[in-house]
């Protein structure tokens, strides 16, 4: 069975943050304007987490780009009155928008607050909405949305490779923020192929998943840089 | 004896304390006309602030990305405890045995009844898209599927639902005498008046023959030992909608015992404040008198001290633990922005009940009610401080933010306060707030002990008509 | 009536109304004509088109996702040489450029007063009109152009058509360090543009002041590169060490980022050759040809260390590491070519390859390569330099200007205030400028002519940021265009016709696409991949691939003998000079979220947090905690910044990674009208910098401005992520920290079965050698 995966590796990515316009782009997520952004209210599905450590002049960054992880034991999916948010049997954590009323349960319940309300509906005002991807519904007010590992182009591979009569192929399928980074540091695919891309860099000894130790059995898996740094040898003594 | 069983015990002419608690149902009262009008104007900004919220959609708040829960669930947690006041008077006193308890019965039980009206409105309230609020309950529909039974929220529905049932059962089947007895005064003295018709309908042919007693009794007495668990189980499975999540200063096996603890113990304080109000306002000083208030208060300080050993296991643990997200949390709770909120409950909730009511004068019926003000306000503040301070510190910090309650959400809590007085204002106007028979049935036994020359309760019969 | 007629009649009415009653709220539903034509795509279908990106100058290859004629999604080129399927932020909001509300799309004519932007609609008709004529009456020698294509087709077409007018040559704004840059490439180096820093294979990287991965040059290319230097080799991972005076996203991602002072970074250049010059380990060619270059003694290790501010030992170990590296390189420019002496710290660090011997070696520097299409278009005359015609619009030249034409720029808002070249473009007659949006220069103008954007239109334009082998990328529209916009180069072909002869004749072109055809025609035989075709049939398979792209890298030859007294440095160190009236150095810098200004007015642009503040929707000042504790100032807190040029206002953002006595301003915001997202927003840092130039260029000293604060009152900014007041993340890190054991992102317990099933397989590119071990 496919488990959909993805494997982000951090030594290359920059956070220029292409793959967070990219998303954008792709799943017609809205912009809320400065008001409400500054309530911390801005849907940006992927973000880049940018981590200091150190102090001037040995100061250090990390940046870690975090999305939905597609938990194999989402905390998110118990607690939803309605089924708004299920996994589907191929690995995704899914995100039902016409079910959602808006308890936002699952939102509190995300260890990795990758959860997003629409507080609003969207606004694009004319002729931005012909930018508009047909494939992704606009999700009214009151209404949780998330990654969706671009189910839409998931689903758009999955009935070609149908309509052609064979399997999607390794790499066929690549969501939007994997397609734009200029890095190439997020690769995609089925984790539980043992000759596709993302299952043989997962197995990288530099793998790790974020809050692996709750026991969400995320599907995004990370590869860690070196320890960047001086060497701390005694060169900062004057 | 024969003939017929009058169901009045008194003449209309006598002047007897029970004509205190019948002068607020004899016609309108101007102090009641006025608060119900004052709360009923709040009861319209409630449909002003709630319409202008599903119009606006709920962006209105001041929720945001991590605090996606804040005043709506502080304030259904507040309400659904508040509710505990009823259940802990009427039926753990009941099936105790204490008889102090029946002059206070009644108030407690409409608290009950009320402050789960207003509680059960909030999870509506705080719906992305409450229109679509019956997704959450377990009713066929077309599109062939049910609710989420593992969600604590539609637990949630099933539990306030019965409680709300049994409590509303509660209340309406000791009102039956008592509907009878104002059936009774009002066909005698106004027989097409509109109360007349009005309590003829509420007393649903009430006797008052033995088996009528008899069956009534059997009732009272079932759902007082059913209510029990339904209460614990209702503020328990409300507690688990927090503990049953794996965030911080949530996740806590120690949830359900402590909400409930804490849901009486808030419960007391909003029924010691009633009791102040009806006890100054109605002149029912015979009834809510100095003993009920001692007793009651002696019942708040214990609340005290378990609510105080709850919160001091819970946090001392919490520390001991040193687990990395849950000190976070500790400490902006001890230290950091939910200090100031922290720690006036702590004064609130164990310094002053514990200093004033271990003394006599302390348990006065004006200081108790202070007192429970007091309280009150620290157990809103707890429920807070559990919703809003761990959600502002999520694990992952770089996503931590504040939450600034929006005018809507004032607002409407407001407004819910008007509206459980609304309703209390609407039901001193047509029931008696101290239940007649349960009194009288009390001095009857209690007479009764007196002239065998016990105090225990042997009888359990209605006085003789005359 | 006929009955036939009637019921025609009474049906077409009865199925237009239907069809209204049918289109549903705001044109819910789409109504397709029952016929269409055979090969268009069926409404929901999606098609795509390749095309280029210009939202900078690097000219990524792109194609572009159109269902119903619309462009719904911008994707990278995977077989385009400069960015290889990526794409960047600013690359992907290039659909809010072209579907922004706040376009202009009909030509506009002033009507209120000069500087209030209030237009009215006119005709490209009555434009050109107007144009034409006052070019006529104007004598040439008053006559200004102002471009932004410097060295490509568009701008060769406007160096001709002011040689044909006998006007001065036009005058090209472009990224502020790189005529700085250019210069110092071409003294080191003997190139005429800027070099191609070969970073993907390279085994050590020294960055001196260029911030490759921010808005410098090509960032996708140069991000891909450090990708694969660092993680395409498998076993050998490239180093990459950046000297640079602020923290830019390029500094945060280094192994190691040497927290230089600002404008010392020659300095630090020069103390390293030394170190190298006395090691031993430099062939001695090119020792030699580094002391021709470099004739003076290079400073002494403490005396440069004291200097740069990096501690001796640090500088001892990066020359070792750089002289034991196989294949390394030093890339220079960026924010080191900002300060007064920015020349001097150019050239010694680009200095530093011709002593390594990187040149032409795989990982080191390699000569910027071009087909040279715009050869002999027009003369090869130097263009003027904006700091020339920023004096003669103050009157300080030899002839006033009469006329100004801006095309496709924004000099006010990106040039220094200092410069006054708002009130003074105000004072001349006509002002023409070519623009889709109400730029600060827009709202100077008399005269508006719209331009097309990147998907609507025809062109062929070379990446002016070599990647070592020749490109020149080609692009058709790709969706129908928006209003009347048009390119600048059909302007000035429809403006030379107009002007009629001698003029008309040196412009035999009826438009843009018929010149660059006829340009391929005369180039056909040097372009790859052309045997056997016709121009117009190269040009369509150009188009298809998305440009044309060369192989073979050029050759560099290493520089003769120059004249070294150009590089000695004058002033050492811009902040030495100890100012107490105002005691901070202010660094502007080009965020990657706007650029140098031009993405303020895409919703998506602003609400991306900054990657180091996480600030949305604003700019900001950075400063040092300790800065911000000793003037009393919060996260957040508005404050007046005044230099001796100008002042402005803006928040405070504590950033950990800046040094004391510096503050860093993004570049990009404050603009006065550009559209609804960016009108009013944030402050343009280039308010302050004061005329200084650049020594021996004519290029403004643009990180040289000091700066003094004043705390107003408290604020808070719209931020994305948490502000650095977590103290538990500046613990020191450990020698030999390695992140699984300490980081709050590592894994606890081994990965479970089934990520762990199967054996890797070697012949992948990008894996490292694996052993399973378990974890925790």
């Amino acid at each position: 069975m496919t488990r959909w995966g993805m494997v982000i590796d951090t030594d290359i990515c920059t956070g220029c943050e292409g793959c967070v316009v990219a998303c954008h782009a792709e799943n017609n997520i809205q912009t809320v304007g400065e008001e409400e952004a500054a309530k911390g209210r801005a849907m940006h599905w992927l973000r880049i987490e940018r981590h200091y450590e150190g102090t001037f002049p040995d100061i250090k960054v990390r940046f870690v780009p975090v999305l939905c992880q597609h938990c194999g034991d989402a905390p998110c999916e118990p607690v939803c009155p309605t089924y708004a948010t299920y996994r589907t049997p191929d690995g995704l954590n899914a995100m039902v928008y016409n079910r959602c009323i808006g308890t936002r349960y699952c939102a509190n319940n995300c260890p990795y607050t990758v959860r997003f309300f629409n507080w609003h509906a969207g606004d694009w005002p004319a002729p931005l909405d012909r930018q508009l991807n047909p494939d992704v519904s606009q999700r009214p007010a009151g209404v949780m949305e998330k990654c969706t590992f671009c189910v839409q182009r998931i689903h758009d591979a999955q009935d070609t490779a149908k309509d052609e009569g064979r399997e999607v192929a390794d790499g066929e399928i690549q969501p939007a923020c994997a397609q734009s980074c200029p890095a190439q540091a997020i690769t995609f695919g089925d984790l539980n192929d043992p000759d596709s891309r993302v299952a043989q860099l997962a197995r990288s000894d530099r793998a790790t998943r974020i809050l692996n130790d709750l026991g969400t059995d995320p599907s995004v898996v990370y590869l860690q840089g070196e320890n960047r740094g001086n060497q701390g040898n005694g060169e900062n003594t004057p | 004896m024969s003939g017929q069983i009058h169901s009045s015990g008194i003449k209309p002419t006598e002047q007897t304390p029970e004509s205190q608690l019948l002068k607020p149902l004899g016609g309108p009262q101007p102090g009641l006309i006025l608060g119900s009008l004052v709360t009923g104007a709040l009861v319209a900004l409630l449909f002003y602030c709630w319409g202008y919220q599903i119009r606006y959609d709920i962006g209105v708040t001041g929720l945001s990305r991590p605090n996606f829960w804040g005043f709506y669930i502080t304030n259904f947690v507040f309400w659904i405890g508040i509710s505990h006041a009823g259940t802990l008077i009427s039926a753990i006193l009941r099936v105790t045995g204490a008889e102090w308890r029946r002059p206070v019965t009644r108030c407690a039980e409409a608290i009950t009844v009320f402050a789960l009206c207003v509680g059960g409105l909030l999870p509506l309230i705080h719906l992305g898209r409450p229109w679509l609020f019956y997704y959450m309950m377990p009713i066929p529909s077309r599109n062939l599927l049910w609710p989420n039974f593992n969600s604590p929220l539609v637990w949630d529905i099933l539990a306030i639902t019965t409680y709300l049932t049994g409590s509303v059962l509660y209340l309406a089947l000791p009102l039956l005498p008592d509907f009878a007895i104002l059936r009774d005064r009002n066909l005698r003295s106004n027989p097409s008046g509109f109360r007349a018709r009005l309590y003829s309908l509420l007393a649903a042919g009430w006797r008052g023959t033995p088996q009528q007693w008899h069956s009534l009794e059997q009732g009272i007495r079932v759902m007082a030992i059913i209510i029990i668990p339904v209460a614990v189980s209702v503020h328990t499975i409300v507690s688990w909608d927090f503990a049953m999540t794996l965030q911080p200063m949530w996740h806590s096996t120690i949830f359900g015992p402590y909400f409930v603890v804490g849901a009486i113990y808030s419960g007391i304080a909003m029924l010691l404040v009633t009791m102040y109000i009806l006890r100054r306002g109605l002149g029912l000083q015979q009834y809510l008198s100095d003993a009920v208030f001692n007793n009651l208060s002696l019942l708040f300080i214990a609340m005290a001290l378990i609510w105080a050993y709850f919160t001091f296991a819970e946090h001392l643990t919490v520390f001991y633990g040193n687990e990395h997200a849950e000190m976070a949390v500790y400490n902006e709770r001890i230290s950091g922005q939910f200090a100031p909120y922290f720690w006036t409950m702590i004064v609130l909730n164990i310094a002053v009940p514990v200093f004033v009511l271990a003394f006599r004068a302390g348990r006065k019926p004006l200081a108790s009610a202070l007192v429970g003000i007091g309280v009150i306000i620290g157990m809103w503040l707890e429920r807070y401080i559990i919703v809003v301070g761990t959600l502002s510190v999520p694990r992952l910090a770089y996503t931590s933010g504040g939450y600034q309650p929006s005018w809507v959400e004032i607002g409407i809590m407001i407004s819910l306060f008007g509206l459980f007085g609304f309703l209390y204002f609407m039901f001193l106007q047509f029931a008696p707030i101290v239940s007649i028979w349960e009194v009288r049935e009390g001095e009857h036994i209690a007479h009764l002990g007196k002239a065998i020359g016990t105090s225990e309760p042997m009888l359990r019969t209605m006085p003789e008509e005359s | 009536m006929r009955r036939r007629d009637f019921l025609k009649a009474t049906t077409l009415a009865t199925g237009v109304s239907l069809l209204e009653a049918c289109s549903g709220p705001e044109g819910q539903y789409l109504v397709q004509p029952a016929r269409r034509k055979p090969g268009s795509p069926l409404p929901g279908e999606s098609t795509w088109v390749p095309g280029m990106c210009q939202q900078c100058s690097a000219g990524c290859g792109i194609q572009v996702r159109i269902v119903d004629g619309n462009a719904r999604k911008i994707e990278g080129n995977p077989n385009h040489p400069v960015n290889l399927g990526g794409v960047c932020a600013l690359g992907q909001s290039a659909l809010q450029e072209l579907y922004n509300p706040d376009r202009i799309l009909v030509p506009q004519r002033r009507v209120g007063d000069k500087g209030t932007g209030t237009f009215e609609d006119t005709t490209w008709e009555d434009g050109l009109t107007a144009a034409v004529e006052t070019i006529a009456r104007t004598s040439p020698d008053r006559i200004a152009i102002i471009g932004a294509d410097r060295s490509g087709l568009t701008g060769a077409l406007w160096r001709r058509f002011s040689e044909a007018l006998g006007a001065p040559a036009p005058a090209f704004v472009e990224a502020l360090e790189l005529e700085v840059e250019r210069r110092a490439a071409q003294i080191v180096l003997g190139v005429t543009d800027i070099p191609y820093f070969d970073v993907s294979h390279s085994d050590y990287v020294l960055s001196i002041g260029s911030a490759f991965l921010d808005r410098w040059r090509s960032p996708v290319h140069y991000t891909r590169a450090l990708a694969e230097m660092r993680r395409g080799r498998p076993g050998r991972r490239g180093r990459f060490v950046q000297a640079e005076a602020r923290m830019s996203l390029t500094a945060a991602n280094a192994d190691e980022w040497l927290a230089v002072r600002p404008g010392a970074e020659g300095i630090l250049a020069r103390t390293l050759a030394g170190i190298l010059l006395s090691s031993g380990k430099i062939e001695n060619d090119n020792a030699a040809r580094y002391r021709k270059l470099f004739p003076e003694d290079p400073p002494r290790l403490e005396e440069g260390a004291a200097l740069c501010a990096i501690p001796a030992k640090k500088i001892e170990r990066i020359a070792a590491e750089l002289a034991a590296a196989e294949n390394k390189v030093v890339v220079a420019g960026g924010s080191a070519a900002g300060h007064q002496d920015g020349l001097f710290n150019v050239a010694a660090s680009l200095g530093l390859n011709v002593l390594l011997g990187t040149l032409g070696k795989p990982g080191g520097v390699f000569a910027p390569a071009s087909f040279g299409l715009e050869d002999g278009i027009a003369p090869k005359t130097e263009p003027t330099s904006m700091a020339e015609l920023a004096t003669r619009l103050r009157g300080e030249g030899p002839a006033p200007v009469d006329l100004l034409i801006v095309a496709d720029a924004d000099p006010v808002h990106t040039l220094p205030a200092s410069w006054q070249l708002h009130a003074t473009m105000a004072n001349v007659g006509m002002v023409i400028v070519l623009s889709s949006f109400r730029t600060d220069t827009t709202l100077l103008a008399d005269l508006v002519l719209p331009l097309n954007t990147q998907l609507e239109r025809f062109d062929a334009v070379a990446p002016a940021a070599s990647i070592g082998v020749p490109v020149v990328n080609f692009s058709e529209p790709s969706v129908e265009p928006l209003g009347d916009a048009r390119h600048p180069a059909d302007v000035v072909l429809a403006m030379a016709a107009a002007l009629g002869e001698p003029i008309a004749s040196q412009f035999p072109w009826a438009s843009f696409p018929r010149f660059v055809e006829a340009r391929i025609e005369e180039q056909l035989e040097q372009l790859p991949g052309s045997q056997g075709m016709t121009a117009s049939a190269f040009i369509r398979l150009a188009v298809e691939r998305g440009g044309i792209f060369g192989e073979e890298p050029p050759s560099l030859v290493p520089p003769g003998p120059l004249d070294s007294t150009i590089l000695t440095s004058e002033v050492t160190n811009t902040d030495a000079r100890e100012d107490g009236e105002y005691p901070f150095l202010l660094l502007p810098f080009e965020s990657i979220k706007t650029g140098d200004g031009r993405g303020a007015n895409r919703p998506w642009l602003q609400e991306l947090p900054d990657p180091m503040s996480t600030i949305m929707w604003n700019s900001w000042l950075e400063l040092s905690p300790v800065d911000a504790a000793n003037l009393g100032i919060q996260d957040g807190d508005r404050l007046s910044v005044q230099s001796s040029a100008g002042s402005l206002e803006i928040q405070a953002v504590i950033d950990p990674a800046v040094r004391p006595g510096v503050v860093g301003m993004p570049l990009g915001h404050g603009h006065q009208d550009y559209g609804r997202y960016a009108s009013g927003r944030g402050a343009n840092p280039l308010d302050l910098v004061e005329q200084t130039q650049v020594i021996r260029t004519a290029a403004p000293a643009w990180a040289a401005t000091r700066v003094r604060i004043k705390r107003l009152r408290s604020g808070a900014l719209s931020r994305f992520g948490r502000s650095y007041t977590n103290e538990e993340e500046t613990e020191d890190i450990p020698v030999g920290w390695a992140p699984q054991e300490t980081s709050r992102y590592a894994s606890a317990r081994p990965l479970p079965p089934d990520l762990t099933q199967g054996t890797p397989d070697p012949g992948t590119t990008e894996l490292p050698v694996v052993k399973r071990r378990r974890l925790g």
